[in-house]
């Protein structure tokens, strides 16, 4: 119970230290401005009502929340590699395993905040222009909130193998990477479906990390009919996926010599 | 003064005949990013996919007008591909998928291209009411349906009763009936062809006639077709 207090504590301790950063104001700013952007555009009819209106707030926000997640990664690996913030939690006879989860939770509670604001700015611009706030525009935001995270959590974990760089650029590449797998999969399973890739490509398509089972936007814009599984399996997904990508952070960081200055 | 509102005249001719002159009509290109392979697009373009969607949506207007003397001059592989590509791109945008599959069987024929393109739409929505609806009524409304096709209203129809009623989303307060009455139809129909083949074929055994036999051979090769 002490230990999840000071896990608490800490996670409180990094959020407020990256929260600072002048970054998140202007990113914010500038969803609001593509927001204006969007509004100006709801009314070019492209066969279907504010579907233009709604492609533009949600990419806007899918590109902030990564682009925020990869920033406050690798804000907090500078202040931590370069100016030693691990030193005084560890020094306190907190657990590497704690000390972690308080990374791992700051970077997660992080980008909830921020999703949440974009869910409120867009309930509010929904009601503003469409007459009525979609829940499923919001839950998309709330898909792309989880991508965002697990992008974050790829790159905490890569830091932990190689230098903060190169863990910036191989998360970005699990990102496309991951993002263009829903097309593998629909070319292998049902565009040519005599190839023999198909079990390869389901290994691949749950195996790595799948960042296109996020994105549901063409299904959420065109208000089409859906089975629940779209919403529940890139939650089932994230959960199983998160609690990997931390235990293989965890079976380095436990191992690791830690400097400062690196 | 008349010189001078002479010299005046002239110049605005000069100037009306240098910069207003009607604008040469060129031939309208399409945007290349028409022309990628729409997998490796829509991979490369991430969770934009839908956003360029929309801009290929507005460009593919400007593809069926290509035709330097209208619409009957489009190139149809060139629109097909276009379609295709915006398709692959949002898969559950119904109205693209209306437009192109309705532009390619009204004007050009090509019902083949056209169902390809209702297949790649279903890929991505497969509990679209209104795509199956689009397919029974391309099928059934063709000049020129074979049988084969005739059959596939069958198997279309059963896969739209399927769906719930409630989540149809079309204008047609009861589309069961519509749906059963295209059923019928088809059933109808191709049971008529069938027939009459049964009839031919016992004609065929009986005579012994080369001109008649002949005559037998090429009904039945029309109603084959």
């Amino acid at each position: 119970m002490e230990t999840l207090l000071r896990i608490q504590a800490l996670t409180w301790f990094f959020m407020r230290s990256l929260l600072k950063q002048k970054a998140s104001y202007v990113l914010v700013i500038l969803v609001v401005l593509v927001i204006v952007l969007a509004y100006a555009a709801s009314d070019i009819n492209i066969g279907k009502t504010y579907k233009l209106f709604e492609d533009l707030l949600l990419g806007s926000q899918m590109f902030v929340l990564h682009v925020m997640a990869l920033f406050y990664a690798f804000e907090f690996l500078q202040k931590e590699r370069l100016n030693g913030l691990f030193i005084l939690p560890l020094s306190t006879a907190l657990s590497r395993r704690a000390y972690l989860m308080a990374v791992f939770g700051a970077q997660a509670k992080l980008i909830v905040l921020l999703g949440t604001l974009f869910m409120v700015i867009d309930a509010f611009s929904l009601w503003l222009v469409e007459g009525e706030i979609v829940g499923m525009v919001l839950v998309q935001v709330a898909l792309y909130m989880l991508s965002a995270m697990l992008l974050g959590f790829l790159v905490l974990m890569f830091s932990q193998y190689v230098s903060i760089m190169n863990s910036m650029i191989y998360g970005v590449t699990f990102f496309v990477i991951g993002g263009g797998l829903d097309e593998l999969y629909i070319y292998v399973f049902e565009m040519h479906p005599e190839l023999n890739l198909q079990t390869l490509t389901l290994i691949i398509y749950y195996g790595f990390v799948n960042f296109s089972l996020f994105d549901i936007q063409s299904v959420v814009v065109n208000r089409s009919v859906f089975e629940s599984y779209r919403i529940i399996e890139p939650l089932i997904y994230m959960v199983i996926m998160s609690k990997i990508v931390f235990f293989l952070a965890l079976f380095k960081f436990q191992k690791r010599v830690l400097k400062t200055g690196e | 003064m008349n010189k001078a509102l002479f010299l005046l005249l002239l110049a605005l001719l000069v100037v009306f005949h240098t910069y207003a002159t009607l604008p040469v009509r060129t031939a309208r290109t399409a945007d290349s990013l028409l022309f990628v392979n729409p997998v490796l697009a829509r991979a490369l373009s991430g969770n934009f996919h839908t956003l360029l969607a929309d801009r290929l949506w507005l460009n593919l207007g400007m593809v069926s007008e290509t035709g330097a003397k209208g619409s009957l001059d489009v190139n149809t592989t060139l629109f097909y591909k276009t379609s295709k590509t915006l398709i692959f791109m949002d898969g559950n945008f119904f109205p693209a998928v209306a437009y192109s599959s309705t532009f390619l069987i009204s004007i050009f024929n090509e019902i083949k291209q056209a169902h390809d393109l209702i297949h790649l739409a279903r890929i991505f929505d497969p509990l679209n009411f209104k795509l199956y609806f689009l397919e029974i009524i391309n099928i059934i409304s063709y000049e020129h349906a074979t049988p084969s096709m005739l059959s596939r209203v069958d198997y279309l129809g059963k896969k739209a009763l399927a769906i719930p009623q409630e989540k149809r989303g079309i204008a047609i307060r009861d589309s069961t009936v519509w749906i059963e009455e295209a059923l019928a139809f088809a059933q109808n129909d191709l049971a008529r062809k069938q027939k009459q083949k049964e009839q031919l074929l016992w004609l065929l055994k009986q005579t012994k006639d080369p001109n008649q036999r002949a005559l037998i051979r090429n009904r039945l090769e029309d109603l084959a077709q």
